[in-house]
């Protein structure tokens, strides 16, 4: 294949966000009718390298060639011309119009709307791909594996001729990946170029020709996909130097504070663990493995399917967030923390406070506001926030790691004992990273405990205690202190072990 | 500085309606050569606009807490004929002119309490922006006030004298009316604003309309607190049309139709936001009153009440740009603070 020229070739792309350097320097070559993976753990910059590529992000430095001619920057419509066309995890379709109707959207097929030909036409790539989907059904109304073929489908009614696929299995069943996996083919036999992204090994040793290694933005290699093995292509994504220090901590490890066991709900599946007082318990998992699906679960934000949850050895029945703060001493510091965790438009005492309102009104519910000045000069202070005037200054002036630990000190408020972090340090600078490290270290000492969800390997090789490793929607394992190690979690990680059934 | 620049800001609705006045008593000097600047003409502007700003604290509940509300005018209406055909019914039957207000009035706050809360109550449940739903109530509530009134455009007098006692009765200040209305408005008010600044149903108003999903992960109940918010409001709806009738003195069915937006668009020129995220109780009232002393003037300039739709929709449009440029400014100087762009920091998560 090397006598071929590439039709895509990407040379020392630079793509920097505020306070991370997203890809650096990488160079990457795609040849027509090649299969190329594209492999990395969460956060390498696959998705910032596919943006790239369809013009979504405008590279700091380095060029783009296509087709022999070479940009500094793509744009969408740029990209479209030179047929790349890019499948997203997420559909980008018009749900209430037909299949048909989204296959030729778009396209100029006169003035008026034909259906017959329109039909005839997504009739036509369906008969090729051999699939059996009526044109004229409602794309609302096909299945996510459906909906994925129509997708490809409108990709190669565009001619495309770089096709990218972003985790495509992910929505899909056994029986609807095999079919992808077919039309993969047979559009590799026609010439064009794939770049195909997953997390599940397994089908990129099935699929691909060639796979392509990321790690924290940088290239690492590319390797003809059947003269490696999976050992070798895991040592070389988890192949890093652990360059961040960590707070040191003294802690006695206590009783179980919280244990479940088979927790089924949210999409995810016979989940067990066990969290003691003064352990940092890591969560770990690739993306879309279900952890802050379970982790609402717990915290009564999502109804449980069945299984158990006991809370300092007792059976607790939390219903809802309420139940979960209130009664079993549960706190949760979400994810997403802007749309979840706090109020960004008032101030930060209101947020510190918002939680125990109940402890700090009278009996029709007027607000005490010297209780009020008093708990959240407390968090204030122990949360070391850093901001003009804890009463006047709102949220969303305050920087990353300012607002995460007001979402800190919000949870701690309501006196959590078992503090479910998710995320803890996602979006913040280093500093303010050892601060929170430092906090979290703070409770585990004061008897608390942590579970701590994180896509950082670092930090949870770092901080964690035990980690507890989540593969599809499920438990994969849990390891001890002495076996942690950065290429067993992500073996265990993207091992895949499908279950339809939930 | 920055302090009294915020403080300048807050205060530019005040600024524009003392202008308006300015404005108009000079305009009314040199045309008509009326004083519109008199206490008679002030406190009557005032006692015109009372039920209106009783309304403004119910809708402020609504719009605070993420929501909004088409359906007040004709609830207020059907609210209205309901209390005149009770109070009228119990008279006719025998019962004391006194008593039969006070029926009527806890009745017709019930009713309108009860009809709001069920706004409330299919909006938890269906957890769509109330747009529909209470465009739904509109309709429904407008077919109800002529059901009730026997399918025909009624005008009901001769009610209890209570009604006048708490909306219409003129106290003499000097050479101008203060109508008791007003003293109702201004009570009303003051419980809005405590509850909405004082207490923990307060505090979760502010909450629902800024971040229901975080509301929710804190373990307060959304669809409890929609209810309750569209239930209060109710409360001041029925109050509203107790002081409105006492003003005028008599029922009809269209009284009141129309007011939501009226209110709405008060609420907003003061600063109040629309689905939710800020706002205060006084930004209502002064936004109100604006609304009211822009009519007022024009009537006195002798303008049409045409003229009078052109002049409020200008002056609403006026505001909202006025205000997307305060907001985008507010993002601007959240940009400087940390650093970088609030929106930036989403997307390098990946």
């Amino acid at each position: 294949m090397t006598e071929k020229e590439p039709v895509l070739s990407l040379k020392n792309i630079i793509k920097v966000f505020p306070g991370v350097v997203a890809l650096n320097h990488v160079s990457m070559d795609f040849y027509p009718g090649e299969i190329h993976a594209i492999v990395g753990e969460n956060g390498a910059g696959k998705s910032t390298l596919i943006k790239t590529i369809t013009g979504a992000h405008a590279p700091d430095g380095g060029t783009i060639t296509l087709d022999g001619e070479t940009y500094s920057a793509m744009t969408p419509a740029l990209a479209r011309q030179h047929g790349v066309e890019c499948i997203y995890q997420e559909f980008n379709l018009i749900d209430v119009l037909s299949t048909a109707e989204n296959i030729c959207y778009g396209e100029n097929m006169g003035r008026l709307v034909n259906q017959k030909a329109m039909n005839e036409k997504a009739q036509k790539l369906f008969d090729d791909f051999g699939v059996d989907i009526n044109p004229s059904t409602l794309v609302r109304d096909l299945t996510p594996g459906h909906m994925q073929i129509v997708e490809i489908a409108k990709a190669v009614s565009k001619n495309a001729r770089i096709l990218i696929l972003d985790e495509p299995t992910a929505p899909l069943s056994l029986a609807e990946v095999d079919i992808l996996m077919s039309i993969v083919r047979k559009l590799k036999a026609d010439g064009v170029a794939i770049i195909y992204i997953s997390h599940r090994l397994d089908e990129i040793f099935t699929l691909s020709d060639k796979v392509s290694v990321l790690r924290d933005g940088e290239y690492i290699v590319t390797l003809e996909t059947d003269q490696t093995t999976r050992p070798e292509l895991i040592k070389y994504m988890v192949g890093r130097e652990m360059t961040q220090t960590f707070p040191q901590r003294n802690v006695e490890i206590g009783d179980v504070a919280l244990e479940v066991r088979n927790l089924t709900g949210n999409g995810v599946k016979n989940i067990s663990f066990q969290a003691h007082k003064g352990e940092i318990l890591g969560i770990s998992g690739l993306v879309g493995a279900g952890r802050t699906e379970i982790m609402k679960v717990i915290f009564g934000a999502e109804k449980k399917q069945w299984g158990e949850i006991y809370v300092n050895g007792e059976p607790a029945n939390i219903r809802s967030p309420r139940d979960a703060m209130h009664k079993y001493g549960i706190g949760m510091c979400p994810e997403d923390r802007k749309r979840e965790g706090c109020f960004l438009g008032e101030t930060i005492s209101w947020n510190l406070v918002y939680n125990v309102l109940g402890n700090i009104s009278n009996r029709i519910g007027v607000i005490n506001r010297k209780k009020e000045k008093e708990i959240a000069d407390y968090y204030g202070k122990s949360m070391r926030i850093k901001a003009p005037d804890l009463d006047k200054t709102k949220v969303l002036t305050l920087s990353g790691g300012n607002q995460q630990k007001v979402v800190v000190g919000k949870a701690l408020a309501a006196n959590a004992e078992i503090i479910i972090f998710d995320e803890p340090t996602r979006g913040i600078d280093v500093g303010a990273k050892y601060e929170i490290y430092e906090l979290m270290n703070g409770l585990v000492e004061q008897g608390k405990t942590i579970i701590m969800v994180t896509s950082d390997m670092e930090e949870l090789l770092g901080m964690s205690d035990r980690i507890v490793v989540f593969g599809e929607r499920c438990l994969a394992g849990t390891l001890e202190k002495v076996e942690f190690s950065q290429g067993r979690i992500l073996d265990m990680a993207s091992t895949s072990v499908r279950d339809d059934e939930i | 500085m920055e302090k009294v620049k915020n403080k300048l800001k807050d205060m530019t609705m005040v600024f524009v309606l003392i202008g308006l006045l300015i404005i108009f008593f000079v305009l009314c000097q040199i045309i008509t050569g009326r004083n519109f600047l008199s206490l008679a003409n002030l406190l009557s502007i005032l006692g015109q606009n009372a039920h209106l700003v009783i309304i403004g604290v119910g809708i402020t509940f609504i719009m605070l807490g993420g929501g909004m509300d088409l359906s007040t005018g004709y609830l207020v209406s059907t609210v209205g004929i309901s209390m005149a055909l009770i109070n009228l019914g119990l008279m006719n039957s025998g019962m004391a002119s006194f008593p039969a207000f006070l029926i009527a009035a806890v009745a017709g706050v019930a009713l309108a309490t009860g009809l709001s809360a069920i706004n409330g109550v299919v909006y938890a449940w269906l957890k769509v922006f109330p747009f529909i739903i209470t465009l739904a109530m509109q309709y429904i509530l407008n077919g109800a006030t002529y059901l009730l009134s026997g399918g025909m455009t009624q005008t009901y007098r001769n009610l209890s004298n209570g009604f006048k006692i708490l909306g219409g009765y003129n106290i003499k200040i000097f050479s101008g009316n203060l109508k008791t209305g007003v003293l109702v408005m201004v009570l009303m008010v003051l419980i809005g604003s405590f509850i909405l600044n004082k207490t923990r149903f307060g505090r979760n108003v502010y909450a629902l309309g800024s971040n229901p999903e975080a509301v929710a992960l804190s373990g307060v109940s959304v669809a409890k607190m929609r209810i309750a918010v569209f239930a209060l409001a109710g409360v001041f709806f029925g109050i509203a049309q107790i002081v409105n009738i006492g003003r005028i003195g008599s029922v009809n069915n269209s009284m009141g139709v129309g007011t939501e937006f009226t209110v709405m668009a008060g609420a907003m020129l003061g600063g109040v936001k629309m689905g939710g995220g800020g706002g205060k109780m006084s930004n209502m009232v002064v936004g109100v009153l604006i609304i009211g002393v822009l009519n007022s003037g024009m009537n006195f300039l002798n303008l049409s009440q045409y003229w009078q739709y052109v002049a409020l929709g200008i002056v609403l449009l006026a505001a909202i740009i006025l205000d997307t440029l305060q907001t985008e400014n507010v993002q601007k100087r959240a940009k400087l603070v940390t650093g970088q762009d609030p929106a930036l920091l989403q997307k390098t998560e990946e």
